[in-house]
Parts: C-alpha cells; structure tokens; sequence
C-alpha cells in the first residue's frame, strides 16, 4: 500500500481526524462537533447520488450510527473525509442493491413529495417562466447524472460536487487514480451528449 | 496530433488533469482547429451545468433525530437486559467481553481470508482495496462492539475503551 506512508502522516494534522479520535477517548462533544461539520456535507453526497431526498436523510443517518460505532475501532490510517466518504459510499451501494432486489425502484416512488427539494427558503422569487426553465435544467442534470453507470456516477460526484483530487476519489472508489481518469472521460461524455441541447441555446 | 486523438484527452485538459506536455499539445491543437474548440467549449459547459443541481439541507432537527435513532438503536429495552443488571461489571463481565474479544477477532481473520478469496473473482473497475478492507475490518469489530451497548448502565465509550486496554495489554 502505497499511499499509506503520506496518508498516515497527514491524518495528525486532520482537525476531523483529531475529533475522531477525541471521541474514541470518550469526549461526546467531538462526535457532535463532526456531526455539524459533515452532516449537511454527506447528506447531499447521497442525495446526489440516490436522487431520493427522504433516503437520503435516512442514510445519512445510517452513516453517521457506523461512524459513532466505529469510533472504538479508529485509527487514522486515511483523511477523515475519504473514510467517511467510503462508508456512505457502501451504505448507499447496498441501500441502491437491497432496493433493485426488492424491486422497489427509486422511480417508482419519485413523484412523492419528498423526493423532491424545496426550493431554498433565501430564493428571490424569479418570474414563473424563468423558474420553470431553471427547474426543466435541473430536471435534466439530474436525469443525465441518474443515467450514468454506478461508478461513473460516483466519480462525478467526487470530483465536481465534492472536489476531492483524483487520488481521494480512486482511495475511496477501492480503485487506481489511471482507472478514476477513465472513469470521469466516459462520464464527461455521457454528459456532454445528454446536456448539449441545454447548453447550446 | 489529430482531432480523433485530443478528444480522447479533452475531458482532462478542461478538468486541468493533464500533465505539462500533453496540456501544451491540446492548448495547441485547440489554437489551430475551430472545431476541437467548440467540442471543448461544449464539454465544459455541460460540465458546468452540473453546478445547477438543487443542494438540500438537513431537516432542522436533525442533531435530535440522531441522537433519538441512537438511543432506539441500542438494544437497551431488549428483555435480557434486564438479566445483567446488578452484575458486577468487574467480575463477570471482563472476562465474558475478553471471550468476545477474542470472537472478534477471529471473526476478522475469517472475513479477510473471505475477501481475499472474493477479491480474486472480481474484474470490475471497483474492488476491495487496502482502505476498504481496513474499514470492514472496523465495521465488522463495531458490529460485534453492538452487542456491548446492551450494557445500558455504562456508558458505551467506557466499554470501548476497557477493550481497548485488553486488547493492547
Ligand atoms: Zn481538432
């Protein structure tokens, strides 16, 4: 393993790793204070890639219980982000599986209320006509990223909404930064052809 | 180059992914050819587009609702617990979560010999790598660690850390 050197290294001087750890020690603080600091940051990783906004908040959860469970068995052998990056990654993987063996869709259940966002609270209200463009552009990013393979849909996640840096994004992929490269072009290019009418007008 | 070629490499040049040579290569190619330019100025604006995607917030009581879910999660209310209270934690319980220790450890070994094993079936671009295996390994010891939140009357970060001690003494 490579990339542990650097990684363990660097993981001291990761506040949240520090949290972590404080919380291993038993002070409860430290987990709220990485529940505050992540909560908001997760919940819209899943949301992203589930596309569901009540599963999400349900995972998100879920995530957040593995993390406090976890705690007894941490070390920092990564940045915290890309650990915590990786366990929502796996719970959303089976959540999306656990429901394609069930057959209950996400599709199926789309056109309830929840599984769609409010519009943010601090939105000036823009005319009907600009609004109902601005919610069809939407409507079709989240069809386009909904389209894309698993994996292809989870390196764009990575990279456009969470910036994380090739290496990040193929640690917590469980797969080689060349393999996350490859991985991105052929989701560029979904895009590309998905989203150019909305681009070119 | 030819435009076939820089096509191929255009995702990562707008992505900045490029090394020096091969960003200098397209920089070139794009000065010269009209319609690479355009295939780029497309490709970054649908992936710009990606920024008007909806971000949500979490529902304002979310800090309660986890803590509630945590609570309801541990087992407390399960009948057998009623059976280890009045134990001496000391006298009975240590040796009782040194034998699980040692259950969970095992339990790890079997898991990796098993990863190991499925590892080598697989041929997709997402596999278990070093992180992964290292965060089941603590998934599996958290997992196993649910059990001890049966024990209501201790605070569980306490019991994490008596096993903690057993475990590096
Ligand atoms: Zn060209």
């Amino acid at each position: 393993m490579t990339m542990q050197t650097p990684l363990r290294r660097n993981a001291a001087f990761d506040p949240d790793v520090r949290l972590m750890l404080a919380f291993k020690r038993g002070e409860k603080a430290a987990f709220e204070e990485l529940l505050r600091r992540h909560f908001r940051r997760v919940l819209n990783f899943v949301y992203r890639f589930v596309g569901r906004r009540d599963i999400a908040e349900e995972l998100t959860h879920e995530i957040f219980l593995k993390v406090y469970r976890s705690a007894a068995g941490y070390e920092p052998r990564a940045a915290f982000r890309t650990w915590l990056l990786t366990i929502a990654k796996h719970l959303a993987l089976n959540e999306l599986r656990r429901r394609a063996h069930d057959g209950s869709s996400l599709e199926a259940m789309e056109s309830t209320p929840a599984g769609r966002a409010p519009a943010a609270p601090s939105d000036p209200s823009p005319p009907a006509e600009e609004q109902l463009i601005r919610r069809e552009r939407i409507a079709a990013v989240r069809a386009a990223i909904d389209a894309l393979p698993e994996n292809q849909r989870l390196a764009v996640i990575l990279r456009r909404y969470e910036e994380l840096s090739y290496g990040e994004i193929a640690a917590i992929l469980g797969t080689s930064e060349k393999a996350v490269k490859s991985l991105l072009h052929r989701a560029k290019e979904h895009l590309r052809r998905e989203l150019t009418p909305w681009v070119e007008k | 180059m030819k435009c076939k070629d820089i096509r191929t490499l255009l995702s990562l040049y707008i992505d900045d992914a490029l090394d020096e040579i091969g960003r200098e290569r397209v920089a070139a190619h794009l000065g010269d050819c009209a319609d690479c330019r355009r295939e780029a100025e497309i490709l970054s604006k649908t992936w710009a587009m990606l920024g008007e995607l909806d971000e949500i917030e979490p529902s304002p009581s979310y800090l309660s609702r986890f803590y509630a879910r945590l609570a309801e999660r541990r087992p407390g209310d399960a009948p057998w617990v009623e059976a280890f209270r009045g134990f001496s934690f000391r006298r009975y319980l240590l040796p009782a979560l040194a034998a699980a220790c040692l259950v969970v450890v095992i339990g790890i070994g079997v898991v990796q010999v098993q990863l190991k094993i499925a590892d080598q079936g697989r041929h997709t671009a997402v596999s278990w790598n070093g992180l992964d295996l290292e965060l089941i390994e603590s998934l599996e010891l958290a997992e196993n660690l649910e059990l001890i939140h049966v024990l209501e009357f201790l605070p569980d970060l306490e019991v994490i850390q008596a096993l903690d001690g057993m475990e590096t003494s």
